[in-house]
């Protein structure tokens, strides 16, 4: 974004002060994607008004953007960072190079592809100075970038098509090289939001400042991409591996999750405090390489107020469930439908509302109308569109959450401060919300009821189950209050950011050992 | 001497005349083969040619020693060189031809140049040998394991992997291993096994609708098999798969009946595929009578797929009788273990049989 706004806003920069207190390092969010780690950002520069950002927002490139949020008067400087160049741009560039020289190169990306150290991204950066490449372009589409492919594949996946292994490559080292040739703000702390490629640049960062990073994971990056590569049917399977698991021949699959694990160690190994928002993450993180030492749980929380002096929803009103999100695939709003269907069948009059936007992925939600339509639950089930649930609270009974995968969902904790029960899958921190910590003292009591994953029928049979007896309804909701008001206020995650942030800003320049 | 003995001495001194000959027509054999390997050139080959013929002519003078032994080994002399030489001169000029022609070639000029690397070689074909280099690496191979031991005892990246490889290609026999992990104590397991589900349930909604579409329009076309198979495969698919609701897999079911009725009525015979696919959609559909109706009218289904599902109906059908005359009748079938316990009163009659 090269608007005049920005262009005074990073100003200080020329003059060779430090910019920014924090440059914080987002991937695929703020501030072109509403809720979740977008709002959690935003939050984060509002709370901590008295210190100056800058954002650098990780896009991929030829994506239409739109800015979703006001920029904090905190925030002073922003840039994009586009990832990967588009083909159409690709014209065979002349270059001088020695085949040792691109066999130095290939030989450090595999060592870094492999181990993932912050040594090998650091000889990496130093080797491509060395090319003289000052364009991406020019080194994917010349003939040192050719020999370096072709190094690579030799190296790493022989067995595998090289075809397909080109636009990996060209994709996952377009993206590498990119992070170790973008310009970064001048901060005096980088602060990455999730490994990937923030993770990298935020590497990157302190071995081009020498300032300290910080991690925070909401979820776990590598987890997740590792997720979305198993299944991914737009990575072609090139070796028939049948029904074995331990063969050694990489394939392509393989390759993009060896890259993405790789930029996730460095990061680890680069970063002075590794945070994350419940312990079960932590487990990943450590099998990652993630130094214990350096690593703490900072809970999100919420502003009480908002929420605590709600009305309740009584016995006299429609008895209602809600799920609160937006309509996407990972809420699994299906298996709200679903269980909202066989509820119906003990509850005739139930109402249950989806309450959140509806146009991020318009096709889902289409097939979600469509389900409606077909369960015959056009009078019972109502999508309410992105609106202020603090109106709609008031009338719902129990707060539902589907979700396939989350970290610490905001819904839980507005819900609980408003003394509403839920319903949970068993993702995240969500049965540490809804049953407590095992050091919880004194126990609070269950604030809710823990489901499988993708199970209808137990949704219902919670869903009845609360929603008939109103004693437990009370009893669930009450303790649930209790809790949010105990660990998960707003200020408190605000001043445990704000510990953070002054400690690494104190710190003395890291020397490159 | 008389006349017979000198015929024979005649007769011998030809025929090692004869001999002589021969063996310098194999000599220049000899040197012509020289001269296409390369080993010799032109210019040395003619001069040992006319050597050959002259040698060849002195031995024939020596062994013939007659006053007609001169004139004989002359003639061997002049044969050799009218015969030899010119074949050889013939050779050496074909070979000089065949050369330039084939330097003249590009493909063969590439090939002679890549030969004496006078030229290198493009980038795309040093690839493609480093590729069939790379194909020849054989790696020792791993062998398959269990899905659902890896669920319980497994590493999270293999637990991730048997998860991908599902969410990949699913069968209904993957259900109860997708199941277990849902149940998982490991958070990262249950969320991946919770997004292979949502997958596949988006996968055979889809192909449920599909299925149903398919399955009217090929209703509506009477005595037409063409296209039948595959969607009596999908049918059993879609009913097997675990991921549809009562409802529809009862849809399904109605589905699969009408296509038996009419199939039934059908005067042309059904092809024996469509038949085995309907049987084994009828058993899936819960549908034991039609099927085992199939499997009695047609004996030349008997094989060990089809004995087992004539089995299994005739136990879900609690038809003891027939059944224990199936079994009287052919006592080497196999017994499916699951089912037979779950039929207490069958138990006392199986002892029957051998």
């Amino acid at each position: 974004m090269n608007s005049p706004w920005l262009a005074s806003r990073s100003r200080d920069r020329d003059q060779g002060v430090r910019s920014s207190d924090v440059c914080l390092i987002a991937e695929g969010c703020y501030p072109y994607v509403r809720g979740g780690v977008s709002s959690w950002i935003d939050w984060l520069m509002r709370s901590c008004s008295e210190l100056r950002f800058s954002v650098v927002a990780i896009v991929a490139s030829g994506t239409e953007r739109k800015v979703q949020y006001e920029f904090p008067p905190n925030l002073v400087e922003f840039r994009e960072l586009e990832l990967h160049a588009p083909p159409s741009k690709l014209q065979w560039l002349p270059s001088d190079f020695s085949n040792h020289f691109a066999n130095e190169i290939s030989t450090e990306l595999v060592a870094f592809m492999k181990d993932g150290k912050l040594a090998s991204l650091a000889e990496l950066r130093r080797l491509l100075r060395q090319s003289g490449s000052r364009e991406l372009d020019a080194l994917l589409a010349s003939g040192l970038g050719w020999e370096t492919v072709r190094g690579t594949y030799y190296r790493l996946m022989p067995e595998a098509s090289f075809l397909h292994f080109y636009w990996a490559w060209r994709a996952l080292c377009g993206g590498l090289f990119a992070v170790l040739q973008a310009p970064l703000p001048n901060a005096r702390a980088y602060h990455a939001i999730s490994t990937g490629y923030a993770g990298l640049l935020a590497a990157n960062a302190t071995l081009v400042t020498h300032r300290p990073a910080i991690l925070t994971e909401h979820g776990i990056y590598t987890n997740e991409r590792r997720i979305e590569i198993a299944m991914a049917s737009w990575i072609a399977t090139t070796i028939d591996k049948g029904l074995t698991i331990g063969d050694p021949r990489l394939d392509l699959r393989d390759l993009w999750v060896m890259a993405f694990d790789a930029y996730a160690r460095c990061c680890y190994e680069a970063c002075s405090t590794i945070t994350t928002l419940y312990s079960e993450n932590q487990i990943l993180q450590r099998d990652l390489g993630a130094d214990p030492a350096r690593m703490r749980v900072i809970a999100n929380g919420i502003v009480l107020k908002r929420f605590s002096s709600l009305e309740r929803a009584g016995p006299s009103t429609e008895p209602t469930v809600a799920l609160i999100g937006r309509v996407v695939p990972i809420k699994d709003v299906k298996t709200f439908i679903m269980a909202a269907g066989k509820a119906r069948e003990k509850i005739s009059r139930l109402r249950a509302l989806v309450i959140g936007p509806t146009d991020e992925d318009p096709q889902y939600f289409a097939e979600c109308r469509s389900l409606v339509e077909e369960l015959g639950l056009t009078e019972c089930v109502a999508f309410t569109g992105n609106v202020d649930i603090t109106k709609y609270l008031p009338i719902v009974h129990v707060i539902a959450l589907t979700s396939l995968s989350e970290a610490q969902p905001l819904v839980l904790l507005e819900g609980g401060a408003a003394g509403i029960p839920c319903v949970s899958t068993d993702v995240g921190s969500c049965r540490e919300i809804l049953e407590g910590r095992p050091e919880e003292d004194p126990p609070c009591g269950p604030g809710g009821i823990v489901c499988p994953l993708v199970n209808a029928d137990a949704t219902a049979d919670a869903f009845v189950r609360l929603l008939l007896d109103g004693d437990l309804r009370e009893k669930m909701g009450a303790a649930l209050k209790s809790r949010v008001q105990r660990y998960y206020e707003t200020e408190k995650a605000a001043a445990a950011y704000r510990d953070l942030y002054k400690s690494a800003i104190e710190l003395p320049d890291i020397i490159a050992s | 001497m008389p006349a017979r003995a000198a015929t024979a001495v005649f007769l011998c001194k030809i025929t090692t005349a004869f001999a002589l000959f021969v063996c310098a027509v194999a000599g220049d054999g000899v040197l012509l083969s020289m001269v296409f390997n390369g080993e010799l050139g032109v210019s040395t080959a003619f001069p040992a040619h006319v050597g050959l013929a002259l040698v060849a002519a002195s031995s024939t003078k020596i062994a013939l020693r007659t006053r007609s032994g001169l004139s004989v080994s002359v003639l061997v002399g002049i044969g050799l060189l009218i015969a030899g030489p010119p074949g050889l001169i013939l050779a050496a000029a074909s070979l000089v031809r065949v050369v330039d022609a084939a330097e003249q070639s590009p493909f063969i000029a590439t090939l002679l140049a890549e030969r004496r690397h006078e030229i290198k070689r493009s980038a795309a074909q040093e690839l493609a040998d480093a590729i069939a280099a790379g194909r020849t690496i054989r790696p020792q191979k791993a062998q398959p394991i269990g899905f659902h031991d890896a669920i319980a005892n497994g590493s999270l990246r293999e637990v991730q992997a048997v998860l991908g490889l599902i969410g990949l290609e699913y069968y209904p026999e993957y259900r109860k291993v997708l199941a277990a992990a849902l149940k998982s104590e490991r958070a990262a397991l249950r969320v991946q096994a919770a997004a292979v589900h949502a997958k596949l349930r988006e996968t055979i909604s889809t192909r449920f609708q599909s299925c149903i579409a398919d399955c009217e329009r090929a209703l509506s076309r009477e005595a037409d098999y063409g296209g039948l198979l595959p969607i009596i495969e999908s049918l059993t698919y879609c009913l097997q798969s675990g991921f549809l609701d009562g409802a529809q897999c009862r849809r399904l079911s109605q589905l699969i009946c009408r296509i038996d009725d009419a199939l039934t009525q059908s005067i042309p015979p059904v092809p024996p595929d469509i038949e085995r696919a309907l049987i084994r959609a009828l058993s899936a559909a819960g549908e034991h009578s039609r099927a085992v109706k199939w499997l009695v009218a047609r004996p030349v289904l008997d094989d060990r797929e089809m004995r087992e599902l004539r089995l299994s109906s005739l136990i879900r059908l609690r038809r003891h009788g027939d059944l224990n005359a199936l079994l009287t009748q052919e006592p080497h079938v196999d017994r499916p273990a699951a089912t037979i316990p779950s039929v207490p009163m069958f138990a006392p009659r199986l002892e029957v049989a051998p």
